[in-house]
């Protein structure tokens, strides 16, 4: 319709004055209310962004509560819904804009303890051992008992069987999450964190719930003293699900701190793995957290030597201080390689036990999911800003007999990381949920970055910049998460990305792709290639920009401008390496220009020195759940 | 303390931690290690200094051999995590003192070898046979790092001047500052190794801090899992001498049944006091201590 046709259309009481009887207007144009004109009338495909945190801690996990932090889960979600809140320390804290969702995921295991004590309850006061903690913590030796609890805890037993205690906790973590919940607006999840440690190794998952108050009332959370073994902790989804008819997701995380665990090739029993539990697993955890304060799990250096950015704050002293890290241990503890493993295990088995798609999280014990660098409340309440031990607070410390220390892991040595971006099209538990199951989901450090990928067969060049680009790509393709298959001879996977900076962030970098297949030898291997790059730098034949895109960051002021770098980037990209009989893994990595980090804006604020060996500038990044190719 | 007895003490503990599981160690504190650096720089067949090997990034190679035993070692292998890696390449002075011996038969790290700690590195080597003599000496050596800013030397001598018979170890009491006590006993993760600035602590003559033993002493008595009872009992009969070891007879001896644990504590602070205290404290302390002698036979 043109623009005359357009303004007529839109009077009402339509009357032709006699000069402009030659413009053609039939029944049919004067349309309204009884033809569609709307073109997003039948559009349901994932159209938003939402942000949010799938790990934060509150005082009722014990090992925040215990050492300090004050704040409940009412105070946790009012500040991810961009509420001023107090922090423990009495620092008001407050993030930049709100976020979408939260998962408050405290500790499955004697639950509810610290604030328990705090109100004296007259339930924990009749068990014994609740008695004694509450005893000794008004007495001012909080910290003994703390130990006492965590002895019992690191060897298995539960120091407190209480299911009366879990129960009460529980209710009172569901009802703050549902008077939270605004659907549209605001997402507040029930769920809770298994911790999972045998020998200090950590196996923990995030068990989220897409269901409302009364389903999750029908449960109490699944602790470590239940069982270590993740296999039971499906078995416990599985349980929930068949008696409520709801459903449950589980997110490992921590590989990193694994001791190879996290993605190994044996049950935790020793078997080896099968089909099944490749199906099992997958069902029951979609996703990793590839980001968190504990360290980025994305890549390893040692694996990945070709990739520049693939040194990225690790964490790769050992477990949490009982054994030292093994080279060999590597492999089955980081994203990427466990992508290409699961790949390997694919033509193995038949099924993939390693398909995930990535988010990131906090991991925060704050109560605070604040993940930007300028805005960093640490990970626990002893270290959050302004306090005594703000850099050499111990996360982890090395607790062999015959230690030299090296297993010591301080405050400064922590990211701000992470966050969860979900692609989906309202602000519901459904929505948001289905999409981690599908796998729409990315991770990010800390920033909101809009990062958009499609894959498919037919993709031309130039539709990437198309403003109805989404619509090709669902039509025609598949989104982060999904599955490719089915190539011609001839054909290769063709990508279209767009990624768009953080308003309040930095410009980009570069946008990557990172591929993982499995060779003619059955060998997995990885290669990264740089797809779109910033500032009219070029990308040579080898699919790599060398070129740095420089750096603004003035550490002493710690501050950055955006005269280099790109806000939006986008690209098109077919495999220039494809072979349609190997199985492959496609996933994007977006890297912001440089910024200082936490530690460069402490020295800062606070006027102090900075570590040594501290980071002080870093690159954001994020990283979106693969594409696969399965021939 | 007694260095006879600090031996006891120091296998019981290694018993102690032996027969536990190795996790059932305090997962919140800072561990005070059997050993000290000295002790296993003293004990190892080969000692060399380590960085990353440029063929072959993240491991470590030997760049200088310090003591060559034998058996001939297997080549270093050992993993170098990130931040160390990040450190050394920071710093081409820094390297990483690693020992090797054939009771375990692999390599293992022992500290951060860094200018300051290099010299007492070679001072450790150089006295082996002068501090096997004189045992004092090797005492007196530390402690005059006992308040180097470096954690790796102050620790060192924490440990070795905390072994010491207890009127050696009181002679070094101010060499730490006092608030330098006051701040590590302030940090609950320190709760291992607060034994020296407990006892250091009982020494300063401050009021404040005579109150604050006594309050620790009563404020222990009420739970089983207090840290440093033997310490600070030992800094309650420095400060309050026969008052203090009747308090703690009446809290310990006198009352409630107590744990063995518990009466092993005192039992040791009561013995250190009378073979290392003042004179005229020991016989209070053997008409103390009888009761518990009588019981165990």
């Amino acid at each position: 319709m043109n623009k005359s046709l357009l303004f007529l259309a839109s009077l009402p009481m339509l009357v032709l004055p006699a000069a402009a009887q030659d413009i053609a207007v039939t029944k049919e144009d004067i349309n309204i209310g009884k033809k569609e004109y709307s073109p997003y009338l039948h559009q349901s495909y994932p159209n938003q962004v939402f942000w949010g945190d799938t790990h934060l801690h509150t005082s009722y996990s014990t090992d925040a509560g215990m050492v300090g932090n004050t704040l409940g889960p009412d105070e946790a979600l009012r500040f991810a819904r961009g509420e001023t809140v107090i922090s423990s320390t009495g620092v008001p804290a407050r993030m930049i804009r709100p976020l979408d969702f939260l998962v408050v995921a405290d500790h499955a295991e004697t639950l509810g303890l610290a604030p328990m004590i705090e109100e004296s309850n007259p339930e924990l006061l009749k068990d014994p051992t609740g008695k004694r903690w509450h005893d000794m913590v008004k007495a001012g030796n909080g910290w003994e008992a703390y130990q006492e609890w965590k002895k019992a805890g690191s060897v298995g037993k539960n120091p407190m069987p209480n299911e009366g205690l879990q129960r009460t906790a529980w209710e009172r973590i569901i009802d703050a999450v549902d008077q939270h919940d605004t659907p549209g607006v605001f997402t507040a999840f029930h769920g809770f964190e298994w911790t999972s440690t045998p020998d200090l190794r950590n196996m923990h998952r995030n068990v989220i719930f897409r269901d409302d108050a009364e389903k999750a009332r029908s449960v109490l959370p699944f602790t470590m003293f239940d069982s270590v073994d993740p296999e039971d902790l499906w078995d416990y989804m599985e349980a929930y699900e068949e008696k409520t008819g709801g459903r449950a997701l589980a997110i490992p995380h921590g590989g990193n701190l694994s001791q190879g665990l996290m993605f190994a090739v044996e049950t935790f029993s020793g078997k080896p793995i099968d089909k099944a539990y490749a199906e099992r697993r997958m069902k029951w955890e979609p996703l990793y957290e590839v980001t968190q304060i504990k360290g980025d799990g994305e890549a390893h250096p040692s694996l990945s030597p070709n990739d520049e950015f693939a040194d990225y704050y690790q964490w790769d002293r050992g477990d949490f201080g009982l054994n030292a890290k093994e080279p060999e241990m590597l492999p089955h503890e980081y994203a990427r390689s466990a992508l290409k493993i699961g790949l390997e295990q694919e033509a193995k088995l038949g099924a993939n036990p390693f398909k995930f798609g990535m988010i990131g999280a906090s991991d925060s014990h704050t109560s605070l999911a604040s993940t930007r660098e300028e805005n960093y409340f640490g990970k626990f309440a002893g270290a959050e800003p302004g306090t005594e031990h703000r850099f050499d607070d111990l996360v982890s410390q090395d607790l062999r007999e015959d230690g030299d220390g090296s297993l010591n892991v301080y405050h400064w040595e922590s990211l701000a990381s992470g966050l969860a971006g979900v692609w989906a099209r309202e602000n519901t538990r459904e929505a948001l949920w289905d999409a981690m199951e599908r796998k729409e989901v990315y991770a990010t450090t800390g920033t909101r970055m809009l990062v958009r990928v499609f894959a498919g067969w037919d993709f031309e060049s130039d539709e990437v910049h198309r403003p109805d680009f989404a619509v090709q790509g669902y039509q025609r393709g598949v989104p982060m998460g999904g599955d490719l298959t089915a190539a011609s001879e001839g054909q290769a996977p063709k990508f279209m990305i767009r990624a768009l900076r953080d308003a309040d962030g930095a410009n980009l970098d570069r946008v990557q792709v990172i591929k993982g297949w499995l060779d003619e030898n059955g060998e997995a291997q990885e290669r990264v290639y740089d797809v779109a790059v910033s500032d009219g730098r070029q990308i040579g034949p080898d699919g790599r920009c060398r070129e740095p895109v420089g750096s603004t960051v003035d550490v002493m002021d710690a501050s950055f401008t955006n005269t280099i770098g790109d806000a939006v980037l986008a690209a098109y990209w077919e495999d220039p390496d494809f072979d349609l009989e190997q199985r492959a893994f496609y996933y994007i990595r977006v890297l912001e220009i440089p910024t200082p980090s936490w530690v460069a804006y402490d020295c800062k604020k606070f006027m102090v020195e900075p570590p040594e060996g501290a980071v002080l500038v870093q690159q954001e990044r994020a990283y979106t759940s693969p594409i696969w190719y399965t021939p | 303390m007694h260095r006879n007895s600090a031996i006891g003490v120091l296998l019981l503990a290694t018993f102690l931690l032996a027969s536990a599981p190795k996790s059932e160690a305090c997962q919140v504190c800072v561990p005070f290690p059997g050993e000290s650096l000295a002790d296993r720089i003293l004990a190892a067949e080969h000692l060399v200094l380590a960085r990353e090997n440029p063929d072959q990034p993240f491991t470590l190679q030997a760049i200088r051999t310090i003591r060559q035993g034998d058996p001939v070692p297997p080549p270093l292998e050992l993993f170098l995590d990130s931040s160390t890696r990040r450190q050394l390449s920071l710093d081409e002075d820094l390297s990483i003192l690693c020992e090797w011996s054939p009771g375990t038969g692999k390599w293992r790290r022992l500290a951060l070898n860094s200018r300051s700690l290099a010299p007492v590195v070679e001072a450790i080597l150089q006295n082996r046979e002068a501090w096997e003599v004189d045992p004092a000496a090797r005492v007196d050596y530390f402690a005059g790092y006992l308040a180097h800013e470096a954690s790796v030397l102050s620790d060192l001598a924490r440990i070795e001047v905390y072994r010491a018979p207890y009127d050696q170890l009181i002679r070094y009491a101010d060499r730490i500052p006092r608030e330098v006590l006051l701040e590590r006993l302030a940090n609950p993760r320190l709760m291992e190794w607060h034994g020296l600035d407990i006892l250091f602590l009982a020494r300063t003559g401050i009021p404040e801090d005579q109150e604050l033993i006594r309050e620790k002493v009563e404020n222990d008595a009420r739970w089983p899992v207090a840290s440093q009872r033997t310490a600070w009992a030992i800094a309650l009969i420095e400060i309050d001498g026969m008052a203090g070891i009747e308090r703690i007879s009446q809290l310990y001896l006198n009352g409630p049944d107590r744990s063995p644990e518990d009466i092993a504590a005192i039992r040791e602070a009561f013995r250190i006091h009378a073979e290392h205290g003042r004179p005229e404290l020991r016989d209070p302390i053997a008409n103390a201590i009888r009761p518990l002698e009588v019981g165990m036979r």
